[in-house]
């Protein structure tokens, strides 16, 4: 009966990943350790940038005890992957104590962090604490797109070198690219960029309003003339999605789950719907008794009535994360989602 | 392999047990993924440096009312498999 006591295939992850979907285990967790950055990207979601930051939007930020008691609680629930986000999450002094606790816990720590503190004695740092992958932002593929995007006049070359440093730290690093309007022309620079590293990649281009509120930010995602040229393209199946399979939801509140800056726990870090405060409650009453989250795991297709119906929702790849912040409707139509699934709906015939 | 043999998880093996089985991730340059069955999730978890492998068999001979026979061969098959992987050490 203790037959094959181990099992490797490359699909083990999807599996564990699938499992704790149906059976509610917050296996992907992210942390938002502070909302202070040392860029100004005009995209941020956090906030407007060019102001400082909104009193709303600060909270009481958990102390770095309470930050610890919360992994603990997180691991126990099941939490593996627990990624610490910003703001610029390696401005947070703690977040060596914070990728210790993960280890501590058996767990497997990530940064997501925009690389331009990747000194040597930060990668020193980081690597002796534990953490062994790093998720870099990526915003341009030279200087001058780096500083009209982020503000800052050297992020390029300081990135590129951050990531090298890192890499000969033996850290495992993903790109996550992030197009606009003034990068994503240059897709074919980021893709040789992160081959020549050996970095493997992926784009976002979803670009949504800020939670304080103001939506300048979507002034800079890809255009639909954009998009139609780059559904052309000799990338073009990147940018390609095929929803025959007419799925709506995504994760939250069932394998992922969001914790802010002040204990606020959400769906997801890119669903900023309250859902319980860990100043007050412990994960684990969070997690299961959340009315937030049972409404969310109740969901059934046809709730997402708008998408039912939709002529597009077959090239429509919407996050109900994106369509809480940009509509203010976690189960309606996202506009931004609606612009990119009609130009690929115009152009379906070439796929 | 003696029984007498005392062995723990390495240090920097992260793993977790979702629905009865460990997944186990080497965070070394090998940066592999494995899962465990139940039965293995049980010994793993019985790798603290403190058992010897005589008294992990008892204890997988009790948990799964098997015979101590059955029990040693696959444990000794087990923790062979885990030494090969790199995931094990002690003496
Ligand atoms: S690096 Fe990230 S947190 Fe910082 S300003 Fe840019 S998007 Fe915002
Ligand atoms: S375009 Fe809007 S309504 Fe249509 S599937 Fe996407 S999110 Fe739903």
């Amino acid at each position: 009966m203790v037959r094959k006591l181990i099992k490797k295939d490359s699909s083990i992850l999807d599996q564990t990943t699938q499992v704790a979907f149906d059976k509610c285990i917050p296996l992907f967790a992210t942390i938002e350790t502070t909302l202070g950055c040392n860029y100004s990207c005009v995209h941020c979601y956090n906030f407007d940038r060019s102001s400082s930051m909104p009193e709303n939007i600060k909270g009481r930020p958990l102390k770095k005890e309470e930050f610890i008691r919360v992994i603990d609680e997180l691991c126990d629930a099941g939490a593996f992957y627990i990624s610490f986000t910003g703001g610029e999450a390696l401005l947070y002094p703690h977040i060596y104590s914070l990728i210790e606790r993960v280890i501590h816990n058996k767990s497997m720590p990530r940064v997501k962090t925009n690389g331009h503190l990747l000194t040597e004695e930060v990668c020193n740092k980081l690597y002796k604490a534990g953490c062994r992958a790093l998720d870099i932002s990526i915003y341009g593929a030279d200087e001058k797109s780096y500083k009209n995007f982020t503000g800052m006049a050297d992020g390029y070359n300081k990135v590129l070198e951050g990531v090298k440093r890192a890499l000969s730290f033996d850290m495992e690093i993903n790109f996550n690219i992030i197009l606009h309007k003034d990068n994503c022309m240059d897709i074919g620079k980021l893709i040789k960029l992160a081959e020549t590293l050996g970095v493997p990649y992926q784009f976002s281009d979803e670009v949504t309003a800020r939670y304080d509120g103001t939506e300048s930010s979507q002034d800079f995602g890809i255009t639909p003339d954009q998009y139609n040229e780059l559904l052309k393209g000799p990338h073009k199946d990147l940018f390609w999605h095929d929803n025959s399979e007419e799925s709506f939801q995504c994760s939250c509140a069932r394998n992922v789950v969001g914790i802010g800056l002040d204990g606020v726990v959400y769906p997801c870090i890119g669903a900023p719907i309250p859902s319980g405060d860990l100043k007050e409650h412990s994960f684990k009453d969070i997690w299961n008794d959340s009315q937030e989250f049972k409404k969310i795991r109740e969901l059934k297709k046809e709730d997402f009535s708008d998408c039912v119906v939709c002529e597009f929702k077959h090239q429509c790849n919407r996050s109900s994360g994106s369509a809480f912040v940009n509509a203010e409707n976690y189960t309606g139509c996202d506009p931004m989602a609606l612009r990119v699934a009609q130009v690929r709906h115009k152009n379906k015939d070439s796929f | 392999m003696l029984l007498t043999k005392i062995l723990s998880q390495r240090e920097d093996i992260a793993w977790k047990e979702i629905d009865e089985q460990i997944i186990l991730m080497d965070l070394g340059p090998k940066k592999m993924v494995h899962r465990l069955n139940s039965v293995g999730s049980f010994i793993w978890k019985e790798l603290n440096g403190k058992n010897d492998l005589a008294a992990i068999m008892s204890a997988v001979c009790a948990e799964y009312s098997i015979s101590k026979e059955l029990a040693e061969k696959d444990l000794l098959e087990f923790i062979g498999n885990m030494e090969k992987l790199g995931v094990i050490v002690g003496s």
